[in-house]
C-alpha cells in the first residue's frame, strides 16, 4: 500500500465520540463507509469539502484532524509550514 | 466491499466471459475463409453475447442491490466519482490505440467485416481495462 504524506487522527476522534461508528460518520459525511476506511487507513485523501466535514462532525479544527508532512513529502524542501497553519 | 466495487467486479467478469466466448469463435473462423455463413454466425453470436451480458447485469445487479438497499439508493461519493475518471483514461487510450490497429488492419488489405471485429475488440479490450483499473484502485487505493 502507498503511504501518504497526509496522516489523520479520524480513528482516535472516533474513538473520543462514544466509539463512534465507521457508518454513523460516514452518514454524517455524506461518504460511503468504505471511503472512510480507505480516508483512515490513508489511502485516499479526500476533497477538502468532505475534510471540512468530517473536521465539523468532530467540532474540532481541521488541522486536528488531517496533518500534512512537508518534508516527508517527495521533493520537498521547505519546512512543514502549509497554509493551513497560517493564521 | 462496497456497492460499486462489486459493480466493477461483476461487470469485469461477465463482459469477460460473454464476449471472451464471442472473439474466441471469431479468432476460430479467422483460422478460415470468411463466407456467409460465418459472418452470419458471428452476427447472432454478437447479439448472442449483448443479450447475455444485458441480462445477467441487470439480474445480478438487482441482486446486489437488494442485499444492500440503502447504499443502492443513494448516489456515488467523491471516492467512487474520482475512481471512475481515473479508470476511464487508460481505457480510453487502450480503446484508441485499437481502433488505430483496426484501421491498420484494413489498411494492410482487411474487409469491413475484419474492421468491425477489431474495432468491437477493441472496446472489449477498452472496457475490460475500464473495470479492472477500478478493481484495481478500489483494493490499492488512491493516494
Amino acid at each position: 500500500m502507498t503511504s501518504t504524506v497526509i496522516t489523520n487522527t479520524i480513528r482516535r476522534l472516533r474513538f473520543e465520540h462514544q466509539e463512534m461508528t465507521q457508518q454513523a460518520l460516514a452518514e454524517r459525511v455524506g461518504v460511503t463507509r468504505q471511503t472512510i476506511n480507505a480516508i483512515e487507513l490513508g489511502k485516499y485523501s479526500p476533497s477538502l469539502e468532505a475534510a471540512f466535514r468530517i473536521a465539523a462532525v468532530f467540532a474540532v479544527p481541521l488541522q486536528q484532524v488531517f496533518q500534512y508532512h512537508a518534508a516527508a513529502a517527495p521533493g520537498a524542501t521547505a519546512p512543514a509550514h502549509t497554509s493551513l497553519n497560517r493564521t | 466491499m462496497s456497492l460499486c466495487e462489486k459493480s466493477a467486479w461483476i461487470s469485469f467478469m461477465i463482459v469477460l466471459v460473454a464476449f471472451g466466448a464471442y472473439f474466441m469463435s471469431i479468432g476460430v473462423d479467422l483460422t478460415s475463409s470468411m463466407t456467409l455463413t460465418h459472418h452470419s454466425t458471428a452476427f447472432l453470436g454478437l447479439v448472442g453475447a449483448i443479450v447475455a451480458v444485458t441480462t445477467i447485469e441487470i439480474a445480478t445487479h438487482i441482486a446486489v442491490a437488494i442485499q444492500s438497499p440503502a447504499e443502492a439508493q443513494s448516489a456515488r461519493d467523491e471516492r467512487e466519482k474520482v475512481i471512475a475518471l481515473k479508470a476511464t483514461r487508460p481505457a480510453f487510450y487502450v480503446f484508441m490505440a485499437g481502433v488505430w490497429l483496426a484501421l491498420g488492419v484494413v489498411v494492410a488489405g482487411g474487409g469491413v467485416w475484419i474492421l468491425v471485429q477489431a474495432t468491437l475488440f477493441a472496446i472489449w479490450i477498452a472496457e475490460l481495462t475500464r473495470f479492472g483499473t477500478e478493481i484495481y484502485y478500489y483494493r490499492r487505493g488512491l493516494v
